[in-house]
């Protein structure tokens, strides 16, 4: 038997589809030394082996289905979307498996060897329908038929409501070509070879008994029989058409944003193996540790690589992570500060670094032909060639300075991303070139050198750091060396003297509970929360080093802090330097000396209070409901929630060292926020983290509402409710 | 200490005349405690100040130096010829007004008479017993006051403008003596000379800096601060919320903007948050109006007007306009 | 093109701490003086332009290391310390004696870079001394420095006006801080720099003696009286505003702030 022409459509393109693929994975490993692509190459073939053969594969399912499902439900209000979706890559899936069972049980396709029935697979009706009779017909093949046309029926309605979406309602963007060409080529795919199968119903008239499992075919061949049409013919081309575009969509794959059916499920496998829940984001709390200092200083060799100058420089894991964007926009929609009309869009980052990751193959074909030119002695051509080479991978077009300050590491986008792409991981890391190069304005200099010379970002005396303790009765480690639990106080509350509030507030909340404490007073520096996301990598582990062995010396084991942001690098990022130490937040610390009778409130708090997550509470370490249930049990009303709330909250704009300087917008974030809780209409907002209030209390001012709403942190009402 | 009992009288030198004036009084003062005498030393390629004036103040003696090398009045050529007359003259001290002429040239002449230097004298006493020189100066970005003498002859000290009082005495002549000097020529050209622009000023250098901020109601208003800089030479600037905000003005004074440290920081409807307040930390002194009696400025500043900046604003101008 | 930078490891005053009437002085904070970081920074700028080598010379305590390893990473070649004996108890003759002699110990100079004084002691003396001492011409308050063949070309900022001035060298020029803004070294170039050899020379080496200095040294110094620099806090309310600003005017004249 002779392999038909739509068999060869699919092998070109498939082939074309190797060598795109090829392209890509090149892409990925370019840059490295043959042993790590190898391994690359291999981690990713291992874990994809070990994941399909062990209980990881429920990950998979897990990852694929419920976790977009559940990211759906969690991130947005329309549901059925998400649904949608997970019908459509079900039916995809076992429509594809169902082809491939189907092609072994014909009976003249058995001469075939397994490679070229692949080929066939797609088209076994083609095989099938021509020669199946009533006798050999089976309940197998009838539910073949069946599901054929039900699958293909849901796959081209869950596309045309994606070009609805685009073209009709233009929910997410502009218009695209490339988006409309993937939706397109695919219900081309699926319309035709319904059309095949009419066709081929009506040429060799087949029984209405069999016909009419594929439902679908069979009611539009007894619409179309009586057309006096060559059928004989017509069958045979339509089948070649579909092969056709079968052929064009499989060839596209690496070209095109269909490529995420490649890389998604790799990403969403990730994310699932690090066994992170969809409340918290996968990527941000702990940030990537180019360098270990303590190892550099014992082997005396600084010869690192910090952050990305050109698109090379980001890890093959960093790469490949970026690939599966497919611009569904939700990132922008999530981004305050695109929101605020800063220059950020979070996708825009991603599909410029995609664009950029696809120069590597062209650079390198350059250098390249450079490497030809220099030996066959073309002089004038050597350096033109690796010039251009070299060009062709500089981010300096593609993340803009401006662009990249503008991110306040909130982590909205990595929390609504469907394949989990690390948006603003490569902001973090240009940062960290950038501070490498020194290319900074003087403002984030001068606050990169307060926190280096005074361990603090406002550049005040650090021998000023406990005068926020004066006349209060708290005692410091030197004092009390045995306590039971370290109170971090943080920057802001032990210069900021609207924040000093909040730490005085504690100071009163633990002494009445009886809890034996301590602070470290001057020995307390920066937890370097903005020196590393301002990307000074290496002054903040030195001070990250220099506060772990103060804690260690004094033998610390449990942190209490009210600062969210002290509260995620101390958890989650000193575990790395050496620190391993038990960081309690105070709304589940003050929480639990509610629940457990240690403080009596002498009041109850009779204002309705709105709660604003703290990115770095919520998002970052997923704590929504302790601060909630303390203010619902110190309150008689109820706890209001923002429009934006738990793991969508809008960042008030400090996160990420913002909080410091200023970026060009529209409108700033804090002070959208504080729009949203007018029109919620409540006197007081209660917030769990300094910046917050900082942010948040300006963007008061500025809408002139000062006295009429006002901002505390939980401990800050707290006190008050339980007396001086 | 065996030399110094040849070494007598005061001597002062200010390209500054009413520096020279202030100096010139307040040694007349040290020199009728230990009954010597004060001379003053004028330099230039062509003097303009009669000498007599010297004399109306206390001075008894005039040295004055009309050298063409002295055009431009260039720190070699000063030292130089002040040096040979204090050679000549042995006085036991020697004045210099503490300008940025002044300050350049005093520890040159020191160092070429190998003696010692006190700066920017903001005290000067005399210990009769021991015909010492007590001098008091403000170091340790001004928290710590120091007191020193000098052991050698001539002491020399620079004395900031406007620290002592010019005083004058009617009926005194002074003897004037007129020096001609070997000047080396010197290799210092001077091939521009650029007037300063008050208002072109960077912010960062303005010694008195009014701030507005959100209490203001309108840009309009902001021309209530430039008349009050007007009166005082000051430079007006903003804060954040004014400049990124409402969008105004383009630069802004706070941590996230320009970092200052006036002489005088005046602030006008500021509240003082930390982003704001640490950026100004190192002005000397702080005025603060704000009609909110608890604003967080009040805490940070070292005097304060409660009132509403439109009425509190245009009487300061009024006052300093009457004195000024 | 050599150039010599003088930097000082003084006392971070911002720091400094007031106890009973007198300066904290014993462990307290030291930097490199501000304003010293402005000149090694003209001096890498310039060394960008023209090329040369910046060797950074410090006179002070043995701790003074730390400072100079940061003008390193921040791109100076080679690092200079002449161990102060005395405890900072010296004054600025003592210590140009010291430095002139360091440098006269090098093999030559064609710029010594200086700020125009310290963030501690603010004298303003070292500059214009040190240029006498070596007998070289000085540019002082500069602002903006260019090489024209064998001559500096500068402007400076005089009370009321910018003066450029064109001056051959070898000479010493004092920068003012508005000349540059000094880059901070990021530690991957600290810890670099700190396997850049420091020089260290005791007093000896350069032919003095502690005797010899304090006989240069001729200022004593009395007494330090501190006082903490607190915000006054007056604040005039419940007055009628002429009233009021009357009174805070009076204060103002007091404090000698108005410029009248």
């Amino acid at each position: 038997m002779e392999i038909e022409l739509f068999s060869i459509f699919y092998m070109i393109g498939m082939a074309i589809a190797v060598v795109g693929g090829g392209i890509r994975v090149w892409n990925w490993i370019s840059s490295f030394p043959i042993s790590e692509s190898y391994k690359v190459i291999t981690d990713i073939v291992k874990s994809a082996f070990s994941t399909f053969f062990s209980k990881k594969i429920c990950y998979i399912i897990k990852g694929l289905f419920l976790g977009i499902f559940t990211k759906a439900k969690l991130r947005s209000s329309n549901i059925s979307n998400g649904f949608f979706k997970v019908a459509f890559i079900i039916a995809y899936l076992l429509l594809i498996i169902a082809y491939h069972i189907k092609v072994e049980n014909i009976p003249q396709l058995k001469s075939f060897p397994i490679y070229i029935s692949f080929f066939i697979a797609p088209f076994a009706d083609f095989y099938f329908l021509s020669k199946t009779s009533i006798e050999s017909f089976t309940i197998a093949d009838a539910f073949f038929g069946f599901i054929h046309d039900f699958f293909a029926l849901i796959i081209i309605s869950y596309l045309l409501f994606m070009i609805y979406k685009r073209v009709i309602r233009r929910v997410h963007l502009k218009i695209n070509f490339e988006d409309i060409f993937c939706d397109a080529i695919i219900i081309l795919w699926f319309v035709s070879k319904l059309m095949a199968e009419t066709s081929t119903i009506i040429a060799f008239n087949i029984h209405s008994s069999i016909a009419k499992y594929w439902f679908f075919s069979y009611a539009l061949s007894t619409m179309l029989k009586n057309l006096n049409l060559p059928w004989l013919t017509l069958y045979h081309i339509l089948w070649n058409i579909s092969g056709l575009f079968l052929g064009v969509l499989i060839a596209s794959i690496p070209f095109t944003k269909l490529w995420h059916i490649i890389v998604g499920p790799i990403q969403i496998l990730r994310r699932y193996s690090i066994g992170e829940k969809p409340i918290v984001i996968s990527f941000g709390k702990k940030l990537s540790k180019p360098f270990d200092l303590r190892k550099l200083l014992e082997t005396e060799s600084f010869e690192v690589k910090i952050g990305i100058k050109t698109i090379k420089d980001m890890s093959w894991r960093q790469r490949i992570s970026l690939e599966p964007c497919i611009r569904c926009g939700r990132c922008q929609d999530s981004c305050p500060a695109y929101a605020a009309g800063r220059e950020l869009s979070p996708m825009e980052v991603v599909l410029n670094l995609n664009s950029s990751l696809k120069l590597i193959f062209i650079s390198d074909i350059l250098n390249f032909m450079a490497h030809v030119a220099k030996w066959l002695n073309f002089k004038n051509y050597i350096s033109s060639l690796s010039e251009k080479s070299e060009k062709l991978l500089l981010l300096n077009g593609k993340l803009k300075d401006e662009t990249v300050w503008s991110c306040t590491t909130c982590g909205a986008c990595v929390a609504i991303c469907p394949v989990d792409i690390s948006n603003f991981e490569p902001l973090i890391e240009r940062r960290r070139f950038l501070v490498t190069e020194g290319k900074l304005d003087s403002i984030k200099m001068d606050i990169l050198k307060n926190l280096i010379e005074k361990s603090n970002p406002y550049g005040m005396p650090i021998s000023d750091r406990d005068l926020w303790m004066k006349n209060l009765s708290v005692k410091t480690l030197k004092e009390n060396p045995n306590p039971e639990y370290l109170y971090w106080v943080g920057c802001s509350s032990s210069y900021d003297k609207r924040n000093q509030n909040i730490a005085k507030s504690m100071v009163n909340i633990l002494n009445k509970a009886g809890v034996n404490f301590v602070v470290l007073g001057l020995e307390e520096r920066c937890c370097g929360d903005t020196l590393r996301r301002m990307g000074d990598e290496g002054r903040f582990q030195e001070l990250a080093l220099a506060n772990i062995e103060v804690l260690k010396s004094y033998n610390v084991k449990k942190i209490i802090t009210h600062c969210p942001h002290c509260y995620n690098t101390l958890k989650n990022e000193y575990k790395e330097f050496g620190g391993d130490f038990e960081v309690i937040h105070h709304s589940e610390f003050l929480l639990n000396l509610l629940k457990m009778g240690k403080i009596k409130l002498i009041k109850v708090i009779e204002e309705e209070t709105l709660y604003h997550d703290p990115c770095y509470l919520g998002r970052y370490n997923g704590i929504y409901d302790a601060p909630r249930i303390l203010l619902q049990m110190i309150s008689n009303l109820k706890v209001k929630e923002f429009e934006k709330h738990h793991v969508n909250s809008f960042c008030c704009g400090g996160g990420g060292g913002n909080v410091w300087y200023e970026v060009p917008e529209k409108e700033k974030m804090s002070v959208l926020r504080i729009k949203e809780a007018e029109k919620i209409g409540v006197n007081l907002i209660s917030v769990a983290c300094p910046y917050c209030i900082t942010m948040l209390e300006d963007a008061l001012k500025t809408k002139g509402l000062e006295g009429k709403i006002k901002i505390k942190d939980i401990a800050e009402t707290l006190s008050e409710v339980i007396g001086e | 200490m065996g030399l110094e009992g040849n070494y007598k009288g005061i001597m002062v030198y200010s390209e500054d005349i009413d520096t020279l004036f202030e100096l010139i009084s307040k040694s007349r003062e040290l020199a009728n405690q230990i009954q010597t005498d004060v001379s003053a030393i004028l330099l230039g390629d062509r003097i303009e100040i009669i000498p007599n004036e010297l004399a109306a103040y206390g001075v008894d003696k005039v040295y004055m130096v009309e050298n063409p090398q002295l055009k431009g009045l260039i720190a070699e050529a000063c030292a130089e010829s002040i040096s040979i007359i204090i050679n000549r003259v042995k006085p036991e001290a020697l004045f210099i007004g503490a300008t940025k002429r002044g300050k350049e040239l005093a520890p040159k002449i020191a160092e070429k008479l190998k003696t010692g230097c006190v700066s920017e004298c903001v005290s000067l006493d005399i210990d009769k017993a021991k015909r010492d020189f007590i001098m008091k100066r403000i170091i340790f970005g001004g928290k710590v006051v120091s007191t020193h003498t000098i052991v050698k002859r001539p002491i020399i000290a620079t004395i900031p403008p406007r620290i002592f009082e010019k005083k004058r005495i009617e009926g005194r002549a002074a003897q004037v003596i007129k020096i001609d000097l070997e000047i080396p020529s010197s290799k210092f050209e001077i091939l521009e000379v650029k007037n300063k622009v008050v208002s072109g000023k960077k912010i960062e250098e303005a010694s008195i800096v009014i701030c507005g901020g959100r209490g203001l109601k309108q840009k309009e208003d902001f021309k209530l601060l430039d008349e009050l800089a007007n009166v005082l030479k000051g430079q007006v600037g903003c804060t954040r919320p004014i400049a990124a905000d409402r969008g105004w003005f383009t630069e802004w004074i706070g941590l996230s903007g320009k970092k200052i440290k006036p002489n005088l920081y005046i602030t006008v409807g500021i509240s003082g948050a930390i982003q704001h307040v640490a950026g100004v930390r190192g002005a000397k002194v702080i005025v603060s109006i704000n009609k909110d009696p608890e604003a967080p400025i009040f805490s940070e500043s070292d005097y304060g007007i409660v009132g509403d900046l439109y009425k509190v604003i245009p009487a300061l101008i009024e006052h300093l306009k009457k004195i000024k | 093109m050599k150039i010599v930078v003088c930097a000082k490891y003084a006392l971070d005053v911002a720091e400094l701490k007031i106890s009973s009437g007198k300066p904290v002085l014993e462990g307290a904070r030291r930097k490199v003086s501000d304003i010293d970081k402005n000149a090694v920074e003209a001096a890498i700028s310039i060394k960008e332009k023209y090329g040369g080598i910046i060797k950074v010379l410090c006179f002070g305590p043995i701790s003074a290391k730390e400072g100079l390893k940061e003008l390193l990473a921040m791109g100076a070649d080679e690092a200079y310390l002449i161990e102060d004996p005395s405890e900072g108890m010296l004054d600025t003759a003592a210590t140009v004696e010291a430095l002139a002699l360091a440098i006269q110990k090098m093999d030559g100079f064609d710029l010594i870079l200086c700020g125009e004084a310290t963030i501690d002691g603010y004298t303003s003396q070292v500059g214009p001394r040190l240029a006498e001492r070596l007998k070289v011409p000085q540019i002082t308050y500069v602002r903006s420095i260019k090489i024209d063949g064998n001559n500096v070309i500068a402007e400076r900022d005089l009370e009321d006006v910018y003066q450029t001035v064109k001056v051959p060298m070898p000479l010493l020029i004092t920068v003012t801080r508005e000349i540059n803004t000094p880059r901070i070294p990021n530690l991957m170039a600290i810890l670099k720099a700190s396997k850049k050899p420091i020089t260290i020379w005791k007093i000896e080496d350069l032919g003095l003696s502690k005797d010899k200095l304090e006989q240069i040294s001729s200022l004593h110094t009395l007494s330090l009286e501190g006082f903490t620099v607190e915000r006054k806090r007056i604040i005039i309310k419940d007055k009628p505003v002429d009233e009021a600003v009357q009174e805070l005017i009076s204060y103002l004249l007091k404090e000698k702030v108005l410029g009248v």
